[in-house]
Protein backbone atom coordinates (compact mmCIF):
# COMPACT_ATOMS: atom_id res chain seq x y z
CA UNK A 1 0.00 0.00 0.00
CA UNK A 2 1.40 3.42 -0.93
CA UNK A 3 1.82 6.19 1.61
CA UNK A 4 -1.58 7.77 2.36
CA UNK A 5 -0.82 11.17 0.92
CA UNK A 6 1.60 10.18 -1.84
CA UNK A 7 -0.94 10.59 -4.62
CA UNK A 8 -2.07 13.94 -3.24
CA UNK A 9 1.53 15.13 -2.99
CA UNK A 10 2.24 14.14 -6.56
CA UNK A 11 -0.91 15.80 -7.84
CA UNK A 12 -0.22 18.97 -5.87
CA UNK A 13 3.39 19.16 -7.04
CA UNK A 14 2.40 18.60 -10.65
CA UNK A 15 -0.37 21.22 -10.48
CA UNK A 16 1.92 23.77 -8.85
CA UNK A 17 4.59 23.21 -11.47
CA UNK A 18 2.10 23.60 -14.30
CA UNK A 19 1.38 27.10 -12.98
CA UNK A 20 4.91 28.12 -11.96
CA UNK A 21 7.21 26.49 -14.52
CA UNK A 22 9.56 28.77 -16.43
CA UNK A 23 11.31 26.13 -18.50
CA UNK A 24 11.16 22.65 -19.94
CA UNK A 25 13.78 20.03 -19.24
CA UNK A 26 14.88 16.74 -20.70
CA UNK A 27 16.05 14.01 -18.35
CA UNK A 28 17.18 10.83 -20.03
CA UNK A 29 14.69 10.07 -22.78
CA UNK A 30 11.86 12.07 -21.19
CA UNK A 31 11.48 15.56 -22.60
CA UNK A 32 9.06 18.42 -22.01
CA UNK A 33 9.30 18.20 -18.22
CA UNK A 34 8.02 21.44 -16.69
CA UNK A 35 10.21 22.91 -13.96
CA UNK A 36 11.39 26.10 -12.29
CA UNK A 37 14.91 27.00 -13.41
CA UNK A 38 16.89 29.24 -11.06
CA UNK A 39 20.20 30.56 -12.38
CA UNK A 40 20.87 33.62 -10.28
CA UNK A 41 24.10 35.50 -9.61
CA UNK A 42 26.43 33.94 -7.07
CA UNK A 43 30.02 34.19 -5.91
CA UNK A 44 32.66 31.82 -4.62
CA UNK A 45 35.15 33.04 -1.99
CA UNK A 46 33.71 36.53 -2.72
CA UNK A 47 36.33 36.62 -5.51
CA UNK A 48 34.80 34.62 -8.36
CA UNK A 49 31.42 35.52 -9.82
CA UNK A 50 29.04 33.41 -11.83
CA UNK A 51 25.66 31.79 -11.53
CA UNK A 52 24.27 28.94 -9.46
CA UNK A 53 21.91 26.88 -11.67
CA UNK A 54 19.32 24.60 -10.12
CA UNK A 55 16.05 23.07 -11.17
CA UNK A 56 12.92 22.57 -9.03
CA UNK A 57 10.44 20.00 -10.23
CA UNK A 58 8.07 17.25 -9.04
CA UNK A 59 9.96 14.25 -7.69
CA UNK A 60 7.76 12.04 -9.84
CA UNK A 61 9.30 13.64 -12.94
CA UNK A 62 12.88 13.00 -11.85
CA UNK A 63 12.66 9.22 -11.99
CA UNK A 64 15.94 7.56 -11.08
CA UNK A 65 18.11 10.45 -12.28
CA UNK A 66 21.14 10.94 -10.06
CA UNK A 67 24.36 12.93 -9.75
CA UNK A 68 26.42 12.67 -12.90
CA UNK A 69 23.49 12.22 -15.26
CA UNK A 70 23.02 14.55 -18.20
CA UNK A 71 20.11 16.98 -18.29
CA UNK A 72 19.00 19.62 -20.76
CA UNK A 73 17.26 22.82 -19.67
CA UNK A 74 15.94 25.16 -22.34
CA UNK A 75 18.29 23.47 -24.83
CA UNK A 76 21.36 24.07 -22.63
CA UNK A 77 23.30 21.04 -21.42
CA UNK A 78 24.12 20.42 -17.78
CA UNK A 79 25.16 17.60 -15.48
CA UNK A 80 23.26 16.85 -12.29
CA UNK A 81 25.65 17.71 -9.46
CA UNK A 82 23.30 16.84 -6.61
CA UNK A 83 19.77 15.54 -6.18
CA UNK A 84 17.86 16.98 -3.22
CA UNK A 85 14.46 15.35 -2.61
CA UNK A 86 12.46 17.36 -0.07
CA UNK A 87 10.31 14.39 0.94
CA UNK A 88 7.06 16.17 0.13
CA UNK A 89 6.91 15.53 -3.61
CA UNK A 90 9.38 18.14 -4.86
CA UNK A 91 13.04 17.79 -5.84
CA UNK A 92 15.78 20.33 -6.41
CA UNK A 93 18.51 19.33 -8.84
CA UNK A 94 21.74 21.27 -8.41
CA UNK A 95 23.25 21.63 -11.89
CA UNK A 96 26.75 21.93 -13.25
CA UNK A 97 27.50 23.50 -16.62
CA UNK A 98 29.03 21.19 -19.22
CA UNK B 1 57.49 58.33 -3.41
CA UNK B 2 55.32 55.24 -3.24
CA UNK B 3 55.47 53.11 -0.10
CA UNK B 4 57.89 50.19 -0.28
CA UNK B 5 54.93 47.84 0.18
CA UNK B 6 53.47 49.09 -3.10
CA UNK B 7 56.83 48.86 -4.84
CA UNK B 8 57.24 45.25 -3.72
CA UNK B 9 53.63 44.31 -4.60
CA UNK B 10 53.97 45.80 -8.07
CA UNK B 11 57.30 44.05 -8.61
CA UNK B 12 55.74 40.72 -7.63
CA UNK B 13 52.81 41.30 -9.98
CA UNK B 14 55.23 42.08 -12.79
CA UNK B 15 57.22 38.93 -12.08
CA UNK B 16 54.03 36.86 -12.23
CA UNK B 17 52.64 38.36 -15.41
CA UNK B 18 52.78 36.10 -18.46
CA UNK B 19 52.75 32.70 -16.77
CA UNK B 20 51.35 29.88 -18.92
CA UNK B 21 48.11 29.31 -17.02
CA UNK B 22 47.23 32.78 -15.79
CA UNK B 23 48.79 34.89 -18.56
CA UNK B 24 48.22 38.62 -18.02
CA UNK B 25 45.31 38.09 -15.61
CA UNK B 26 47.25 39.32 -12.59
CA UNK B 27 45.50 41.68 -10.18
CA UNK B 28 46.67 43.61 -7.16
CA UNK B 29 44.33 43.85 -4.18
CA UNK B 30 41.26 43.46 -6.40
CA UNK B 31 37.95 44.08 -4.62
CA UNK B 32 35.39 43.00 -7.22
CA UNK B 33 34.74 39.35 -8.14
CA UNK B 34 36.20 37.99 -11.38
CA UNK B 35 33.91 36.39 -13.98
CA UNK B 36 34.52 33.43 -16.26
CA UNK B 37 36.36 35.45 -18.89
CA UNK B 38 38.89 36.60 -16.29
CA UNK B 39 39.87 33.11 -15.13
CA UNK B 40 42.20 31.54 -14.25
CA UNK B 41 43.85 34.49 -12.58
CA UNK B 42 46.22 35.62 -9.83
CA UNK B 43 45.58 38.09 -7.04
CA UNK B 44 48.60 39.63 -5.31
CA UNK B 45 48.22 41.32 -1.96
CA UNK B 46 50.63 42.71 0.60
CA UNK B 47 49.29 41.79 4.01
CA UNK B 48 50.60 41.78 7.56
CA UNK B 49 53.91 43.52 8.18
CA UNK B 50 55.91 43.38 11.38
CA UNK B 51 58.31 46.21 11.95
CA UNK B 52 61.18 46.58 14.38
CA UNK B 53 63.60 49.46 14.67
CA UNK B 54 67.07 48.00 14.19
CA UNK B 55 68.82 51.35 14.42
CA UNK B 56 67.65 54.86 15.12
CA UNK B 57 67.49 55.64 11.44
CA UNK B 58 66.52 52.27 10.02
CA UNK B 59 63.39 50.06 10.25
CA UNK B 60 63.51 46.32 9.75
CA UNK B 61 60.33 45.11 8.05
CA UNK B 62 58.97 41.59 7.72
CA UNK B 63 56.24 41.60 5.08
CA UNK B 64 53.73 38.86 4.24
CA UNK B 65 52.83 38.69 0.54
CA UNK B 66 49.97 36.46 -0.55
CA UNK B 67 49.54 35.23 -4.11
CA UNK B 68 46.17 33.60 -4.69
CA UNK B 69 45.39 31.65 -7.84
CA UNK B 70 41.73 31.22 -8.85
CA UNK B 71 40.24 28.77 -11.35
CA UNK B 72 36.97 27.12 -12.37
CA UNK B 73 36.83 23.71 -14.00
CA UNK B 74 34.48 20.77 -14.39
CA UNK B 75 37.36 18.31 -14.04
CA UNK B 76 40.85 18.20 -12.56
CA UNK B 77 40.45 21.47 -10.67
CA UNK B 78 43.09 20.37 -8.17
CA UNK B 79 45.54 19.77 -11.02
CA UNK B 80 44.90 23.25 -12.39
CA UNK B 81 45.48 24.82 -8.98
CA UNK B 82 48.69 22.86 -8.46
CA UNK B 83 49.90 23.89 -11.91
CA UNK B 84 49.27 27.52 -11.01
CA UNK B 85 51.24 27.04 -7.79
CA UNK B 86 54.10 25.43 -9.67
CA UNK B 87 54.32 28.33 -12.13
CA UNK B 88 54.11 30.91 -9.34
CA UNK B 89 56.82 29.22 -7.27
CA UNK B 90 59.22 29.10 -10.21
CA UNK B 91 58.57 32.73 -11.12
CA UNK B 92 58.96 33.92 -7.54
CA UNK B 93 62.25 32.04 -7.23
CA UNK B 94 63.48 33.61 -10.45
CA UNK B 95 62.46 37.04 -9.19
CA UNK B 96 65.21 36.83 -6.57
CA UNK B 97 65.32 39.97 -4.43
CA UNK B 98 63.02 41.90 -6.78
CA UNK B 99 65.96 43.97 -8.01
CA UNK B 100 67.15 44.66 -4.51
CA UNK B 101 63.79 45.61 -3.04
CA UNK B 102 64.03 42.77 -0.51
CA UNK B 103 67.14 41.88 1.45
CA UNK B 104 67.04 38.13 1.02
CA UNK B 105 64.48 37.22 -1.62
CA UNK B 106 61.00 35.83 -1.21
CA UNK B 107 60.54 32.86 1.08
CA UNK B 108 57.53 30.57 0.63
CA UNK B 109 55.96 29.92 4.04
CA UNK B 110 52.61 28.28 3.45
CA UNK B 111 50.14 27.00 0.83
CA UNK B 112 46.38 26.70 1.39
CA UNK B 113 43.77 25.27 -0.96
CA UNK B 114 40.01 25.71 -0.91
CA UNK B 115 37.24 24.63 -3.25
CA UNK B 116 33.63 25.70 -3.62
CA UNK B 117 30.72 24.08 -5.47
CA UNK B 118 28.34 27.04 -5.30
CA UNK B 119 28.73 28.09 -8.94
CA UNK B 120 27.87 26.49 -12.27
CA UNK B 121 31.31 24.88 -12.23
CA UNK B 122 33.49 24.00 -9.25
CA UNK B 123 35.75 26.90 -8.26
CA UNK B 124 39.04 26.72 -6.43
CA UNK B 125 41.70 28.91 -4.92
CA UNK B 126 45.29 28.17 -4.01
CA UNK B 127 46.99 30.70 -1.76
CA UNK B 128 50.79 30.92 -1.56
CA UNK B 129 52.05 32.93 1.37
CA UNK B 130 55.51 34.47 1.05
CA UNK B 131 57.67 36.39 3.46
CA UNK B 132 59.99 39.20 2.46
CA UNK B 133 62.42 41.19 4.60
CA UNK B 134 63.53 44.68 3.80
CA UNK B 135 64.77 47.86 5.44
CA UNK B 136 63.58 51.40 5.09
CA UNK B 137 64.90 54.61 6.48
CA UNK B 138 62.85 55.72 9.46
CA UNK B 139 60.23 58.25 8.40
CA UNK B 140 60.66 57.57 4.69
CA UNK B 141 58.78 54.33 4.00
CA UNK B 142 59.34 54.60 0.28
CA UNK B 143 63.10 54.49 0.57
CA UNK B 144 64.40 50.93 0.67
CA UNK B 145 67.90 50.76 2.13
Amino acid sequence: MSAPFAAIETATATSAMAALANCTATIGVVSGIEAVFDNGYATAFADISGSAPSLLLPTSDVGSAAAGDAITVNSASYTIAERQDDGTGMTRLVLEAV
Amino acid sequence: MTHARQQIREAVATALTGLTTTSTRVHQSRMRPVGDTGLPCLLVSTDTEEITQSMQTRLYRDLTITVRGFAKATANLDDTLDTIASEVEMAMQSAGTLSGKTSSGLVLRRIDVDMDDTLDKPAGVIALQYQAQYFTAAGTPGTIV
